[in-house]
């Protein structure tokens, strides 16, 4: 439950360690700066390493990290469940990278013999990533870089559960298949 | 052979990328922090009204008046005042004394809706200067000086033919429709006046061969019975032109009509943009030496993407948007002008549902034809065009996209501030 208590809003921000997300998000919403702020602290390196791998390089990582917390600024106040803050952020996110993504060329590998293991045997992820088909990769990188659960990616695709288990199933055998 | 540990490795190496990259520095985000936080935010829509309708002292006047214009009493003036009326043929209003009537003249057909406008008072010059083919559809300047006993009764008529999938939203009623059977608000359209609430109702019925939404604005949120009494009055003059046999004149346009009817298609829409909350508008520049065509176009994250498009190749919109009461074509408000380049493109806040309207005047008849595009529905129409307008509006009524363009001279967009420039290609 949000705390509705005016003293609360005196609270220094300083004080976040005792603030859990829903609080800032409330904050947040209610026009806290600061309260953002820490939002996009805890939460905006996630966010671009995910643009990391799904743009390559990192001008378009920082680009669609910018545009994603302009968003999320703009769109705060209309996010009901401060809870539901982080899977919000992720869709945010992911629309921006889609969009991103769209007209690029990316070049993708799809010749898995161009991905090789490097020296200490620890193979390119990011490669084999990008050989994936990209509903496979997408429903890999929300589920494990993202960290969301299978039905907030499905919701977040506007997918039946059962396609995201069996797409993050399928990815998952690919991407072995691609680095074995 | 599988190792025993091998199925989570893709969980592991995806886990040991996420440690393996790097991120900005705390200053960097605190930088990106500040940079979205100085952006303004949009106004929270208004609260919807929830005013009931009442039924008592509405007078209920029945005049049956439609038998006798179905057998050649004329509708069909574009701005008939205090009771007259031109000799046609049509589906509208017959003006009761007092009031004015601003109407296409003549029936809907599959490529186009039939629009009638009945007020008590005068209309606003804005709202009929063009006539009402050039008017938005939505008598705004009216309405936004309606006095507390102003009526404004808008009616939209859309072939069956052309929509046979909204049937379940529009109950078979017969004519005279009555007050009483309105709904207390409009669906999939907005306060118009939040300011000073106008009474806004809504009435669906299938009459006929067509579809006819009806939308009551009273001059003030909670009309007196004899407001509605006088609402009644000119209901019961309200004519649906039928298409039986015996009436080919209803059913086919003639003349200059015809041509006018079929040359234009223009659709309001309720649409679903995702759970994203936004939709991306695009706008491209006609270049002729490149054969790049003037478009306007919106998309969201769901679906195959595209909400509707306009360009000078034709028409195209998502089948699965529901049909809504018109909005306004007007850059009021929004912040743009001429796009320079090949396209612009912006991404834009606007709430789970957007009202879309796209407006296309063809070169020569064109006509909304039911495909798929990868599976998911769509109207498109496929011919040349002169001029296209679109614009997109909260469901709340709030502009937030407007543009047009002229084939092979220009384009224009319009947007507002909830809208962040795409510059990502």
């Amino acid at each position: 439950m949000p705390n509705l208590d005016p003293s609360a809003e005196r609270t220094p921000i300083s004080a976040r360690a005792e603030l859990g997300e829903p609080e800032l998000v409330r904050r947040a919403q209610l026009g806290s700066s600061a309260a953002f702020e820490q939002l996009v602290l805890a939460r905006g390196p996630q966010v671009y390493r995910y643009f990391a791998v799904r743009l390559v390089d990192e001008a378009s990582a920082r680009d669609a990290l910018q545009e994603t917390l302009i968003a999320a600024w703009q769109g705060l106040p209309r996010l009901r469940d401060g809870s539901r803050f982080w899977p919000w952020l992720c869709g945010i996110a992911a629309h921006k990278a889609t969009d991103a993504a769209r007209g690029r060329s990316h070049a993708p590998l799809h010749d898995a013999q161009a991905v090789e293991p490097d020296e200490d045997g620890i193979l390119d992820v990011r490669a084999a990533l990008a050989a994936l088909p990209e509903h496979f990769r997408e429903v890999l990188l929300l589920r494990h870089l993202l960290g969301l659960s299978e039905a907030e990616v499905a919701g977040l695709l506007d997918v039946r559960l059962g396609t995201v288990k069996s797409r993050a199933n399928r990815a998952r055998k690919a991407l072995e298949e691609l680095l074995r | 052979m599988r190792r025993p540990e091998e199925p989570r490795r893709a969980e592991d190496l995806l886990a040991r990328l996420h440690h393996g990259l790097s991120a900005p520095s705390e200053h960097d985000l605190r930088a990106m922090a500040r940079a979205a936080t100085s952006r303004s935010r949009p106004l929270p829509p208004p609260v919807p009204s929830r005013g009931g309708l009442s039924a008592r002292g509405i007078g209920v006047v029945g005049l049956a008046l439609a038998a006798a214009v179905a057998l050649g009493v004329g509708l069909g003036t574009l701005l008939a005042p205090t009771g007259t009326a031109a000799v046609a043929v049509g589906t509208g209003f017959l003006p009761q004394p007092g009031w004015t009537v601003l109407q296409t003249g003549e029936d809907a057909t599959a490529e186009r809706q039939a629009l009638s406008v009945a007020t008590n008072v005068r209309l606003h010059p804005e709202d009929h200067a063009r006539g009402i083919r050039g008017s938005s559809g939505l008598p705004y300047s009216t309405l936004l000086e309606l006095p507390e006993r102003g009526v404004v009764i808008v009616g939209l008529f859309t072939r069956r033919e052309s929509e046979p999938w909204n049937d379940e939203f529009f109950p078979e009623r017969e004519l005279p429709l009555r007050v009483r059977d309105a709904l207390s608000s409009i669906s999939y359209s907005y306060q118009v006046r939040p300011e000073r609430p106008l009474g806004q109702y809504e009435l669906r019925a299938t009459v006929g061969d067509h579809h006819v939404v009806l939308h009551f604005y009273f001059g003030s949120a909670r009309p007196a019975p004899q407001i509605f009494a006088a609402a009644q009055r000119q209901l019961d003059r309200l004519v649906v032109a039928s298409l039986s046999a015996d009436e080919p004149n209803a059913r086919r346009p003639t003349g200059a009509a015809r041509a006018l009817v079929s040359t234009t298609i223009d659709r309001t829409m309720l649409c679903d943009v995702g759970n994203l909350n936004q939709f991306e508008v695009q706008a491209s520049a006609p270049i002729p030496s490149l054969k790049s065509a003037a478009s306007v176009m919106a998309s969201a994250h769901r679906g195959y993407g595209l909400l509707g498009r306009v360009s000078e190749w034709g028409v195209s919109l998502d089948a699965t948007c529901a049909p809504a009461a018109a909005i306004p074509l007007t850059s009021r408000g929004l912040a743009g002008g001429a796009v320079r380049f090949s396209d612009e493109r912006y991404d834009c806040l606007a709430g789970r549902k957007v009202l879309v309207r796209l407006r296309g005047r063809f070169r020569s008849p064109a006509r909304l034809k039911r495909e798929r595009v990868f599976g998911y529905p769509y109207l498109s129409a496929t011919a040349d065009v002169r001029e296209g307008q679109f614009a997109v509006r909260t469901q709340s009524g709030k502009p937030v996209v407007y543009g047009d363009f002229i084939a092979s001279k220009r384009t224009r967009l319009f947007v507002a501030n909830t809208c962040v420039r795409d510059h990502i290609r």
